[in-house]
């Protein structure tokens, strides 16, 4: 075969990569930051606790006699904020306690309040009616204080000294000794 | 000539029909409030809240305690006369957003309420683009000068490989 000089091909000039990143890139980019945004913004929020110590969330409950009483006009006060429902077995059996504590503390300047969470209106007044509480009870409409207090279930309860400030937080069924211990040591302080 | 008979009542009589007919139109209203409610209604607003305890299990499958009294509650409601956005409006003023899902968080509200909107301007407008780029190249292709170049090496080596063919005879 005889030797072909064969040309080389012209080539097609290739048009030059452009430098740093396109339109679509960026926007893809940016889209995939605001998801992991997002996610991560979600994420702490799940992961937030209740407040153990430090300046306790106030909020205002008005009572299902139609009372409005706000946290910050206790102040001076100890105040046992528990959160309970009717359809809580073991807010049941804490709810006598928590009469006890209202009734032997009441006059030495110690304020049970109630906050019923996600009940309905009849089943909290039929409790309330069962274990004769008459300490300040009261919807958490809208979730506000649940939400501020950040609970994750009932029961809850919430020691807030004479300060205001968070004492004690209890993530489980309390009893009368256990309150009073707190309580009697809060007083003491005093 | 038939003898028509006339009923003679006493005033004895007379007077516990009266009180008879007066308690059957008293509780013609109360009958109307109180309307049966079937499970179908009370579960298609069911379906469109959470339960309060355990999250992101909607209201109707939910077995909890909390769950039966909220759909109770739900039942209630219809019967006494609520539409059933009425109900959910209830629920979301008693309750809180949560009960339809709705993120408590403001800032994560609001994202979840911008961002499908924004997701979608953006590939709205990341189709556009595509679409304008693919029409300024198109006028390149039709031109066909890469196709000429490939019919013009094709008939070069195909010259060149006869060429080669005839001189070997």
């Amino acid at each position: 075969m005889s030797e072909a000089n064969i040309p080389l091909l012209e080539q097609e000039e290739s048009t030059p990569r452009r430098a740093g990143l396109g339109p679509g890139s960026i926007v893809l980019l940016v889209g995939i930051l605001a998801v992991i945004g997002v996610f991560g913004w979600a994420l702490a929020q799940r992961h937030q606790t209740q407040p153990t110590a430090g300046s306790a969330p106030d909020f205002t409950l008005t009572t299902y006699d139609g009372q409005e009483v706000r946290l910050s006009d206790l102040r001076g006060q100890v105040v046992v904020v528990n959160f309970w429902a009717s359809w809580c077995a073991p807010c049941r059996v804490e709810a006598p306690d928590l009469q006890r504590v209202h009734e032997k503390y009441r006059d030495r300047g110690v304020q049970v309040i109630g906050v019923a969470y996600t009940d309905t209106d009849t089943n909290a007044l039929a409790f309330i009616d069962e274990f004769g509480l008459t300490y300040i009870n009261g919807p958490d409409r809208g979730t506000r204080i649940s939400t501020r207090y950040n609970i994750q279930g009932v029961p809850e309860t919430f020691v807030i000294d004479q300060d205001g400030n968070i004492a004690k937080f209890i993530f489980a069924p309390t009893s009368e000794r256990a309150l009073s211990e707190i309580i009697d040591g809060l007083l003491a302080s005093a | 000539m038939m003898n028509r008979s006339k009923i003679h009542l006493s005033s004895g009589t007379v007077l516990v029909l009266i009180i008879l007919f007066a308690v059957l139109l008293a509780g013609l209203p109360a009958a109307a409030q109180e309307r049966v409610v079937t499970d179908d209604e009370v579960n298609a607003i069911a379906k469109q809240l959470y339960c309060p305890v355990c999250e992101n299990i909607p209201l109707d499958v939910c077995p909890t305690l909390a769950c039966q009294e909220w759909r109770n509650e739900i039942r209630t409601q219809l019967a006494s006369g609520m539409s059933e956005q009425e109900v959910i409006n209830d629920f979301v003023q008693r309750y809180g957003e949560r009960v339809v899902g709705t993120p408590q968080d403001p800032t994560l509200r609001a994202l979840s309420l911008v961002t499908p909107w924004l997701l979608g301007l953006v590939a709205l407008l990341s189709a556009g683009y595509v679409l304008l780029r693919w029409r300024s190249n198109a006028p390149q292709r039709a031109s066909g000068t890469a196709v000429a170049a490939g019919v013009r090496d094709d008939d070069y080596y195909r010259a060149r490989i006869e060429q080669d063919v005839m001189a070997r005879r």
